[in-house]
């Protein structure tokens, strides 16, 4: 998954969408739909929270369609809207059930966490996620940075308590 | 490269966004600090260590997801269709390439707008020459002047154009009336004029002449004019011999010269029609009249001995002006 690669043609059907497409919205589902329910899942620990979720990032994306420019990426701007819809009130209850690799990043703060998933899972470049939380590349950086150092330490001290961290590996929320 | 800016790229070089000038910096900075060896190396081991796999949607969360879109779309009123496609258009009408077009279209039309107006068309321009009697036609030859020296002829001519309403550059007081001489007064000596009362119309140019001011000048002239038709050359021309010497290069200057050019030509008195004719020759307004004037003059037979001083003319004289 490489939305920074696509942005070209991403865009491309965007426009078709906001012309009346319905296969081009189809298309961008298909395209960002994996991106966006990680997200998700690792947000809201998985399971049906996570689509929900999903859905409604999908429904606030066709919503405000007519709002997207072409002159930015389109996975940015879908990205600004995925860390910017609120979670379903069910989504508490469904960290409890979360996986082992949800349990790790849940440790983050939130503003590292942001970051960490935008570059890990959607794969965008520091300047792109700039962009999306509105700070500066630097900020940006420096949360990566930090992200990184705490799950190495979270993971470092699990392994020693004898925990599998391979299993944080193994997360599939409903697949 | 230091230490410090290291570690501001050290995440493009992890993450391999690094320009080609920065990652070489990079990589050599790590070559020879071990403190930035060490932190690289620790980040990439946190990289290494944080590789989660994605999560896989449920087959079925696509189809919901279109089926809500397709829903959602069906439900809409005109209302928010219609405000969809505006918020569309108002999306590219936003963007800078369309207001730069506008303004380009804006730049265009102005200019269509003033190729259009063709001077002439609605305020026209009238030009009128000072001085100048309607009535060119009549030429009297049987004025008899006295007899005196040509003038020398000015080196210079300047035109003698008035624009109604626009001060003339060469004699601006004498087309503006100003303090000192009264409008009303000047309008009465033009409207004596007219009705052809030249004594009337003579005594008041003449007092507002006497009177100076700015249009002093141009009252002489007038009072050499209304004299002139009046009662003739004899009685005229030493007026207008004056108005010359006193400004040649006027616009009052120019025309007495042309009016005491020709009463010299009809008297017979060449040389010193000549001398005003010549001076004219170089004015581009009198220019073409003076020179068929002075081929004109070459043609006339020479004065008897002793005319001049036979001045009186019984019967009003009419000059060819210009």
């Amino acid at each position: 998954m490489n939305a920074s690669n696509n942005h070209a043609s991403d865009n491309a059907l965007m426009v078709r969408y906001q012309r009346g497409d319905l296969g081009a919205y189809g298309e961008l589902v298909q395209r960002h739909l994996q991106g966006v329910f990680t997200i998700a899942s690792y947000t809201v620990g998985g399971g049906a929270a996570a689509e929900e979720l999903t859905l409604r990032v999908f429904a606030e994306f066709a919503r405000r369609s007519g709002e997207f420019r072409d002159q930015i990426p389109f996975s940015t701007w879908l990205y600004r809207l995925a860390v910017s819809v609120p979670a379903p009130p069910n989504a508490q209850q469904q960290e409890a059930e979360a996986t082992e690799s949800v349990a790790v990043i849940s440790t983050l703060p939130h503003e590292q966490r942001t970051v960490f998933l935008l570059k890990q899972v959607a794969n965008l470049e520091f300047a792109q996620i700039a962009t999306v939380i509105g700070t500066d590349v630097q900020d940006v950086k420096e949360r990566m940075r930090k992200a990184l150092l705490a799950l190495q330490k979270t993971l470092q001290e699990r392994r020693a308590l004898g925990e599998n961290p391979k299993r944080a590996g193994q997360h599939h929320p409903r697949g | 490269m230091d230490c410090e800016q290291f570690d501001r790229v050290a995440l493009d070089l992890l993450y391999e966004e690094a320009e080609d000038y920065a990652r070489g910096g990079a990589v050599q900075h790590l070559g020879h600090c071990s403190r930035c060896n060490g932190v690289y190396v620790r980040l990439k081991a946190a990289q290494a260590l944080s590789q989660f796999p994605l999560a896989v949607p449920p087959n079925e969360l696509s189809d919901q997801i279109l089926m809500r879109e397709h829903t959602a779309r069906a439900g809409q009123g005109i209302g928010a269709r219609m405000g969809r496609w505006v918020s569309i258009a108002a999306g590219y009408a936003m963007r800078p390439q369309v207001s730069m077009g506008a303004l380009f279209l804006l730049m265009i039309g102005a200019s269509l707008l003033f190729l259009q107006a063709h001077p002439g068309d609605r305020d026209s321009v009238y030009v009128t020459e000072k001085g100048v009697p309607g009535n060119e036609s009549d030429v009297a030859t049987s004025t008899r002047l006295s007899h005196g020296t040509p003038p020398p002829a000015p080196e210079n001519a300047h035109g003698a154009l008035e624009v109604r309403g626009t001060p003339s550059r060469a004699e601006p007081a004498a087309a503006a009336p100003t303090a000192g001489v009264s409008d009303a007064t000047f309008s009465d000596g033009e409207h004596a004029f007219n009705q052809n009362h030249f004594r009337e119309a003579t005594e008041l140019f003449d007092k507002l002449a006497s009177a100076g001011g700015p249009r002093a000048s141009e009252a002489s002239l007038r009072a050499a004019q209304s004299d002139l038709r009046g009662r003739g050359c004899a009685a005229a021309v030493e007026r207008f011999d004056r108005i010359y010497a006193e400004a040649p290069l006027s616009v009052s200057g120019r025309i007495a010269a042309w009016e005491a050019g020709n009463c010299y030509s009809q008297a017979g008195h060449k040389d010193r029609a000549r001398g005003y004719f010549q001076s004219l020759a170089k004015d581009p307004l009198y220019s073409d009249r003076a020179q068929r004037s002075l081929v004109a003059l070459e043609q006339l037979p020479n004065a008897p001995q002793g005319a001049a001083d036979d001045a009186s003319s019984p019967e009003p004289a009419a000059t060819q002006t210009p």
